[in-house]
């Protein structure tokens, strides 16, 4: 089975007033379609660098990293752009959603940004992914107007508008009570089962726990790496 | 280094951008306002200084004829008569070569370029003229550049005679040709006798009184010198009056640094208003800073002198900039408008005084402007200072925001309507950068509006001009040889004729004050004049039925300064005859400025009855079909050889085609619309900068909203897209209030204009189509300021966004 994510001898390095910092160090990581899997380790450690690279936000000093079979580390910033906006899906730490846009409308954006469908079908299918998510009769509100779980639901409709195979999250609980958390949580496993590959970066070993992988970085290396058995 | 000028700094360096940002909002301000009091201050002190060194007479007096040096001892003697100075000056005809057209100019002659008195006339290069030699007045050589030595040919009564170039020279008082001036020549007295005129005869008489200076004693000297020379016959054509201490162009310039003035403080109010909205960005963006230290123990005090030092290093780096560069900029342009008075710009003249205000303002302003958010954020409690807050701000709170909102969901994409709420997100950022761009926008509307009611004031007086060509005599001629020569020259023109003679209005036993600083001349026109009617204000103008009877029109400006009202009847003194006359109406009088002779009108018929004498022309209208200033000027010269044939002398400044006297007059008020079209420029500058700080600070502020967007798949494009259309809506927004603001806003501010500043009454027009020209040019600036900051937000790396 060809895993979705590969990752080979990544290495990050930052070099500040001439002293090197590794950051991560020769990550090799295999993700296949339709894991779930958390990655977990204490602050500093490199798990937010490495959602970075996963995502292309940030670039690896040594290695190659391939995602749905593109090859991230050969790519440019303006590819790396296109290449998200149609192959995966971000959900941020604090939702992260525009705040002179209805949720609506936040929902539509990535749409927008690929060009594919119609005005018109990119309005429909927004508010199926709102309706899905039970936020259909908030989706002329603007973020302000609605609760942090409610902006969080929004922020996994936004990451799913392009229909992604992938949604990487970065602690997308990490701002919610403890309620809300479990309801968002509950909304990942079910894209999980409806096939999406899940990469989530997590404190809450819970949480953790309740996903199909579970690798630790510590020290910027895979320190573990274990599957539920669940 | 102490830690706390460690993090002021830190905080100056780290934020680059925004420190550069702060000081040239700073330095906008302060250049703007440094450099328009410094223009005004050297002009005026050079223009003083010019008028002081000239020792200007105090009594300027413009005869009709030529008198006699003999009485010259007679005037000398009276009460409060310090001394004289006679001139002579007259219309003559030349050309550099036989190939050649004739030209007419004005040749001056003083008894001795080395004892002058008053109105001195300096030397600006080369030689004085001598027997055989002409110099020219420096404005002309200007127009008419010859090398020295050139030979000049004159038409004298006994022939042609060549006179040799000989310097160039400065006259304090002359027009410029560009504004209707003529060219002006300058010789020794031995020209008198060349030019045919006895060498103990003047046509000018400079005057100054026994000190110290008072203009009611001047016009009672003045008053008391004319009725000497109607004695031996001599009348005056106008009369000068003149304050030693203050050049004569005062009254030209008051009206524009009334304007300059009021600019001033536009732009050091606007400057401040830039300054504060980044300061409080500053101030919104160390929040949490704020929050930490005052968690670790720091002091309001402590914070407020950390902001206020960093401000204050800010205040000094602008003031560095702007004060070269104001003390630069304010040199040159005065010395622009120093050249149409004919002063030579004294070089490295700095205006201590603007030196002192871009010091103080510079100091003093930011601190002002700042210090209201510098106190919010150190007051500012630990717990809210350390509030995250993430992507939110505080939109969609308020009922506006709602509306905003839901206006972008109507036609706009998801972008635009992401820039529209954008805008709203920061109401004060928002508010402060509408009101320069409103406000560049607004004074552009009106200047159009005013330069389009001048040129329709002036379409207007020329349409009550139906004549083609104006022919002034020099000397007054008879009136039928006059029309009968006309007829000859063509036979197609229709002629009228009218007479001017010196007039004395008398109220009360008092004479009248006009408003006209030359005095007042009575023009006798015919009652139902086909060729000229006069702007009414009050009452009607003259009609058939008044031919033969004592009635008069005068100025409104004379009339209300005097409290005449029209059917009142005051007493007319021509020559020794005093009568009683009515005013019919009243007149809008189109002077430009005051340096002009007021006119009253008269039926000619009344005139010819009272004089007993029929057959007199002081000028002669043409009304013959002519199509442009070419052929007006081609016509006019063809004339003016006509009668040069006939030996009938022209005066230069009355003799004039209708298109020409109107490009003259445009002339004018092109120097008052460049300096205005020059502040408008200014404001728009600001306007741009303020609307670049603007796009600079959403960019600084929602770096990591730039990193989400990026996130989710936003190409660099649609990044520029975004924030460049945040500037297009503020264009928008902009040009939507400053339209209908500058239409309710610009008549009345333009008929007020154009009294301050022309002291016109003037027929106003809004000028439409620049409400085009605003929207371009808002696009324009826009596009431009809004294109560096936007291309910035769009080359941020994801990274370093979601990062910040």
């Amino acid at each position: 089975m060809t895993p979705i994510i590969q990752l080979k001898d990544v290495s990050k390095y930052y070099t500040q007033l001439g002293n090197q910092q590794i950051v991560l160090d020769n990550i090799n990581l295999e993700v296949f379609t339709g894991e779930f899997m958390a990655i977990i380790g204490e602050s500093g450690n490199g798990k937010s660098t490495l959602l970075n690279l996963l995502t292309g936000i940030d670039s690896p000093t040594r290695g190659e990293i391939v995602v749905g079979g593109a090859l991230l580390h050969q790519m440019k910033p303006e590819q790396l752009s296109l290449w998200r906006c149609s192959n995966i899906g971000i959900v941020f730490q604090f939702f992260q959603l525009l705040p002179a846009l209805s949720l609506l409308q936040n929902v539509i954006l990535p749409m927008d940004f690929a060009n594919k469908l119609t005005p018109r079908d990119r309005k429909e299918k927004a508010m199926q992914l709102l309706s899905r998510f039970k936020l259909a009769e908030l989706a002329h509100r603007l973020p302000s107007q609605v609760s942090g779980g409610q902006q969080q639901r929004t922020a996994i409709a936004r990451a799913l508008a392009n229909n992604p195979p992938i949604i990487f999250a970065d602690e997308p609980t990490g701002n919610l009570d403890e309620a809300t958390t479990k309801s968002v949580f509950d909304l990942f496993h079910q894209l999980n089962s409806d096939g999406k590959t899940i990469v989530m970066v997590t404190h809450n070993q819970a949480l953790a726990q309740a996903t199909s992988r579970q690798i630790e970085i510590r020290n910027g290396r895979i320190f573990s790496d274990s599957r539920s058995l669940n | 280094m102490n830690v706390l000028w460690s993090k002021i700094w830190a905080d100056l360096w780290l934020n680059k951008s925004r420190t550069w940002l702060a000081i040239i909002n700073m330095a906008v301000g302060i250049f703007s306002v440094g450099t328009l009091v410094g223009m005004m201050d050297l002009q005026l002190s050079q223009m003083d200084a010019a008028h002081t060194r000239s020792n200007p007479s105090h009594i300027n007096f413009l005869l009709r004829s030529s008198a006699q040096t003999e009485i010259l001892q007679n005037i000398h003697s009276l009460p409060n008569v310090l001394g004289l100075d006679a001139i002579t000056q007259f219309t003559v005809r030349f050309r550099l070569s036989s190939d050649s057209d004739w030209e007419t100019g004005t040749l001056f002659i003083r008894p001795n370029y080395l004892t002058q008195n008053y109105d001195i006339t300096s030397l600006n290069s080369q030689n004085w003229p001598k027997q055989g030699q002409i110099a020219m007045e420096n404005l002309s050589a200007q127009v008419m550049p010859l090398a020295m030595e050139t030979p000049i040919e004159f038409q004298t009564p006994s022939g042609n005679a060549v006179l040799k170039y000989s310097g160039v020279v400065r006259h304090p008082f002359v027009k410029p040709p560009k504004f209707g001036g003529q060219l002006h020549f300058f010789a020794d007295t031995s020209a008198l006798a060349l030019f045919g005129l006895p060498t103990t005869s003047f046509r000018q008489l400079l005057v100054q009184i026994q000190p110290p200076f008072q203009s009611e004693k001047v016009q009672n000297v003045a008053l008391t010198i004319r009725s000497e020379l109607a004695k031996h016959g001599v009348y005056v054509n106008a009369t000068f009056l003149q304050d030693p201490h203050k050049h004569w162009g005062r009254p030209f310039l008051s009206g524009i640094h009334y304007v300059l003035t009021w600019m001033a403080i536009s732009a050091l109010i606007l400057a401040s208003a830039l300054t504060y909205k980044t300061v409080s960005a500053h101030i919104i963006e160390q929040t949490s800073q704020i929050g930490v230290m005052k968690a670790i123990g720091a002091k309001t005090r402590t914070l407020v002198y950390l902001y206020l030092t960093q401000i204050f290093i800010m205040a000094l780096i602008a003031i560095l900039i702007a004060l070269p560069l104001g003390v630069l900029i304010s040199q040159e342009s005065s010395c622009q408008l120093l050249k149409l008075f004919n002063i030579a710009c004294e070089p490295w003249q700095i205006s201590w005084k603007s030196v002192q205000l871009m010091i103080v303002s510079g100091l003093v302003t930011p601190i002002i402007a700042t210090i209201i958010p510098i106190l919010q954020g150190a007051r500012m409690p630990v717990h809210h200072a350390l509030a995250t807050y993430g992507l939110m701000g505080k939109f969609g709170l308020s009922r506006f925001d709602v509306w905003i909102q839901k206006i972008g969901t109507h036609g706009l994409s998801i972008l635009q309507s992401a820039a529209l709420g954008n805008l709203f997100r920061n109401k004060l950022r928002f508010i402060l950068t509408q009101s320069v761009l409103i406000s560049a926008c607004v004074i552009f509307l009106l200047l159009m509006s005013l330069i389009n009611s001048l040129n329709l004031t002036l379409d207007n007086e020329m349409e009550r001009h139906r004549y083609a060509v104006r022919l002034g005599f020099s000397i007054d001629q008879p009136a039928t040889k006059i029309e009968k020569l006309l007829s000859d020259f063509d036979q197609n023109a229709h002629i009228e004729i009218w007479r001017r003679l010196p007039v004395e209005l008398i109220k009360n036993n008092s004479p009248i004050i006009p408003k006209g600083s030359l005095g007042l001349q009575l023009l006798a026109l015919p009652a139902d004049s086909q060729l000229y009617s006069p702007r009414i204000e009050k009452g009607r103008n003259m009609q058939i039925s008044d031919a033969g009877k004592r009635v008069l029109l005068i100025s409104n400006d004379t009339a209300q300064k005097n409290a005449i009202e029209v059917g009142d009847t005051i007493n007319v003194q021509i020559g020794t005859h005093i009568d009683l006359w009515e005013v019919v109406g009243t007149y809008n009088w189109l002077a430009g400025n005051n340096f002009t002779i007021e006119s009253v009108y008269v039926p000619l018929e009344t005139i010819q009855a009272q004089t007993h004498q029929s057959t007199i022309a002081t000028y002669a209208f043409l009304d013959t079909p002519i199509l442009n200033l070419i052929e007006e000027k081609a016509y006019l010269k063809k004339l003016k050889a006509f009668f040069n044939q006939e030996r009938i002398s022209l005066d230069v400044y009355t003799t004039q085609g209708k298109r020409e006297q109107r490009q003259f007059a445009q002339n004018q008020f092109q120097s008052v619309i460049g300096t205005f079209s020059g502040l408008a420029s200014l404001i728009a500058a600001v306007g741009g900068i303020s609307l670049s700080g603007t796009v600079a600070l959403n960019v600084l502020q929602r770096k990591r909203e730039i990193g989400v967007l990026r996130a989710i798949g936003a190409s660099e494009q649609n990044i520029l897209y975004l924030f460049w259309s945040e500037g297009f809506f503020h264009a928008i927004s902009a040009w939507l209030w400053s339209v209908p603001l500058a239409y309710f806003l610009s008549k009345s501010l333009s008929i007020q204009l154009g009294q301050i500043i022309f002291g016109v009454k003037l027929d106003f027009c809004f000028d439409w189509l620049s409400i085009i020209y605003c929207l371009v040019g808002l696009l324009v600036i826009v596009s431009i300021a809004a294109y560096f900051p936007a291309r910035n937000a769009s080359k941020l790396t994801v990274k370093e966004a979601l990062s910040s």
